[in-house]
């Protein structure tokens, strides 16, 4: 992640941004949408499909008519601006690759629209990167496009929008087609181009991994509506409501099913078996007898053969799985799964009673109708 | 005796040799996981095993005898393949009830047998409210658990899975993973399960056969084929992000053992016991290739000893940890796993402190391990 001085640029804003499809205007796919990027920053726009990310991103590129709302680059207004006055490079998805062009005569297209010289483009050392970075080899350069694997054809889309000077990258799923392997590969080579050319990226993805390792801050979106900004680490620790908190990590957060009920004027936790303090933090925002959702995240599940501290919840091993760098237990605690990672040296069985302690300062709870996170610290 | 023997068996298609003389068994009760990447031949082995290819050689016994020449409902063998195809005009129970009510089992399963059956394996995959929905009022999951369950109910000797999750989604995945191994753990499925996600495979086998075009590269528990493995292929195959390899020159001390890294201005050097040298004694002076996981590297701005010169180059946030690429020569990254974000060092020099106890060094020509690190 970049370090930013204290005055930094706004690269990109975006002013309740809206945007409706059909003939009525009845599919409403961006709601109201305000974020920034900030100068040389890289934004992950993520979120589930039909999210409105997609959408976003075309009308930041200009590709779509913004319905109401401004979209700013720099001081700029650029809301109405046709797309080959903004300087923006784009990658898509799907790769809109020239067919009758070679991948090397795609890739230096927009050098040569621009009037660069074959001279001009021999000399140029980021094509000369790129071409290494992201491993298009020779006999790849002199073929079709139609000669092509989606992953191939998708990195030629990605190094051409690359090769050329822009104010801000646009990229949506560039890297959906790879497989898994190339893909992690592509993703530390374009973090790296990234630190390279200290441009401002734009990517939008539905892969939590692919945003967290990516983006400096994040954007996560539902149904049109922003939901959180944030770097990865706020984001992954500071979740504002439980989509959020479901949808970022690996593996996923903890959900169980609690209540609050007062005794000798101190509110506690009830799950079924078990009770536990209420942090201080929450305590002016639960209310008594009232349905929560507590939240907390594998890493933050301490486990223990012995009851041997106070406030442990017991519970019994379900499966141990040993994953090589890590082993990880999935536990039964009433009818509920709780998931935490252990050492590689521990190892249980099916069925042990395993004693649990939730790490106070890493507990979230969320509100059980409304699913919004309660926690001061917000 | 074992449930499953199966004994040198090959199979090819024509020129290509899909399975070459692969052996191995599985006791009642064992999961044994076929790793490897696409084109490795799990998929013929497992459809060899289920009577759907014919053997070119070998042998395959169930319980001491000889099924070659069984055909695939004579075997006692189920197969669960990814393509879960539930019948969409019957219900979950019809869906389960539906091969114990086969016309070739009439004998065997009453009405009142198959309920039983169908209610007790219902009970364990957690769907017995589900049972009067149709596949399409069902999640992906729930699908998933009816297609299994389907399977299940026939009480198979051999439980055969191809790749059962490895279409879904992320979350899903990860969750259908834990509890699969609980449902073959507590029904003491004896299973052969394919796949070529190491996470799985770790996971959900007792045992691993690594297999490489057609081959058996390495058979062994989990932590045979994490710390143990027994050549570079293996190495590669098992870890993400996946092992750091170089090439070094390995030089022989008193009581050290030094790695000359090529290009590089430091030496991996660790104590080395008697018994260990003689083993290593052909490859002093040779060139080696010299592996450590990521995770079993820290980062310093200090020199110390074992220490490697790089440049941190980026930083990927995952979960709760970072994944750090740090250029140690102009073209060769190696990857570092911490809990630490160190974006401050970012485009700095820094210097990789290796444990030396964690080190793996294999024979560069064939792959094949030469050492493991003490405590691995």
């Amino acid at each position: 992640m970049a370090k930013f001085e204290e005055k930094v640029e706004i690269k990109v804003n975006l002013k309740k941004v809206n945007k409706y499809y059909g003939k009525k205007r009845e599919i409403h796919a961006v709601k109201d949408l305000s974020f920034y990027c900030r100068d040389k920053e890289f934004v992950a726009i993520l979120g589930p499909s039909g999210c409105g990310k997609s959408s976003t991103l075309r009308m930041l590129a200009g590709l779509e008519e913004v319905n109401s709302g401004t979209i700013y680059f720099g001081d700029k207004e650029v809301s109405n601006t046709p797309p080959s006055e903004r300087n923006v490079g784009l990658a898509f998805e799907n790769y809109a690759l020239y067919p009758h062009l070679s991948v090397y005569d795609n890739i230096v297209f927009p050098l040569r629209v621009r009037g660069a010289t074959d001279e001009d483009i021999k000399n140029n050392k980021r094509l000369d990167e790129l071409i290494e970075l992201f491993k298009i080899d020779k006999s790849t350069l002199n073929s079709y496009p139609k000669a092509l694997s989606g992953g191939q054809a998708q990195l030629t889309s990605l190094v051409r929008c690359l090769i050329r000077e822009a104010d801000v990258y646009l990229l949506d799923e560039p890297l959906s087609h790879l497989d898994e392997e190339m893909k992690v590969r592509m993703r530390t080579t374009l973090k790296i181009m990234h630190n390279k050319m200290k441009k401002t990226f734009i990517y939008v993805t539905h892969d939590q991994l692919e945003a967290f390792a990516l983006a400096d801050r994040i954007i996560i979106m539902n149904f049109g509506v922003l939901q959180q900004a944030g770097n990865p680490n706020d984001i992954y620790t500071k979740p504002v409501n439980k989509f959020v908190a479901s949808f970022i990590g690996e593996p996923p957060m903890n959900f169980l099913n609690v209540h609050t009920e007062k005794e000798d004027s101190d509110l506690l936790i009830h799950g079924k078996s078990y009770k536990l303090p209420l942090p201080d933090r929450f305590k002016s925002k639960l209310k008594e007898d009232k349905k929560y959702i507590l939240g907390i995240r594998p890493e933050r599940v301490h486990v223990s053969p012995k009851n041997d501290l106070p406030e442990l919840v017991l519970a019994k091993v379900d499966v141990f799985e040993n994953l090589g760098e890590v082993n990880q237990l999935t536990m039964k605690l009433d009818d509920e799964v709780i998931i935490t990672e252990i050492e590689p040296h521990k190892k249980f069985e099916n069925g042990d009673d395993i004693y649990i302690h939730f790490d106070a300062n890493h507990m979230h709870l969320f509100d059980a109708d409304t699913l919004v996170c309660l926690d001061d610290k917000l | 005796m074992y449930r499953l023997e199966v004994k040198n068996i090959s199979k090819s298609f024509g020129k290509i040799n899909a399975v070459k003389n692969l052996s191995f068994n599985c006791k009642e009760g064992e999961a044994v996981v076929l790793l490897g990447p696409t084109g490795a031949g799990k998929t013929t082995t497992l459809r060899c095993l289920a009577g759907l290819e014919e053997l070119d050689n070998g042998d395959i016994y169930i319980d001491g005898k000889n099924i070659n020449n069984f055909s695939p409902d004579h075997r006692e063998v189920a197969m669960f393949f990814e393509n879960y195809a539930l019948y969409p005009h019957m219900t979950v129970y019809e869906n389960m009830a539906y091969p114990l009510s086969a016309p070739s089992r009439k004998n065997e399963y009453n009405k009142k047998k198959i309920n039983e059956r169908v209610q007790e394996v219902a009970e364990l995959l957690q769907i017995s409210e589900l049972l009067d929905r149709k596949p399409n009022q069902l999640s992906g999951g729930q699908k998933q658990r009816t297609a299994l369950g389907r399977t299940l109910v026939r009480k198979p000797k051999v439980f055969l899975l191809d790749e059962p999750i490895a279409h879904l989604d992320a979350v899903l995945r990860h969750r259908m993973r834990g509890e699969m191994k609980s449902i073959f753990q507590k029904l003491e499925c004896t299973v052969v399960y394919v796949t070529h996600d190491y996470k799985e495979a770790l996971s959900i086998g007792d045992r691993i056969l690594v297999i490489k075009k057609g081959e058996l590269i390495q058979l062994g528990t989990a932590d045979d084929i994490w710390s143990k493995m027994n050549n570079v292929f293996v190495a590669k195959l098992v870890g993400d992000p996946p092992i750091n390899i170089y090439n070094g020159i390995l030089h022989l001390g008193e009581d050290n053992l030094k790695i000359e890294l090529k290009k590089q201005e430091t030496n991996i050097v660790f104590k080395q016991e008697k018994a260990e040298k003689e083993n290593l004694g052909k490859w002093k002076g040779k060139e080696v290739l010299f592996a450590i996981r990521p995770n079993d590297i820290n980062i310093s701005t200090t020199k110390k000893a074992n220490s490697i010169k790089g440049t941190l180059a980026a930083i990927e946030a995952i979960s709760s940890s970072y994944e750090i690429s740090v250029y140690i020569s102009e073209e060769k990254i190696f990857k570092v796993k911490s809990k630490i974000n160190f974006a401050d060092l970012l485009n700095k020099e820094i210097y990789l402190n290796i444990d030396s106890e964690k080190i793996h060094l294999f024979n560069p020509q064939n792959g094949e391990s030469i050492y493991h690190g003490r405590s691995l």
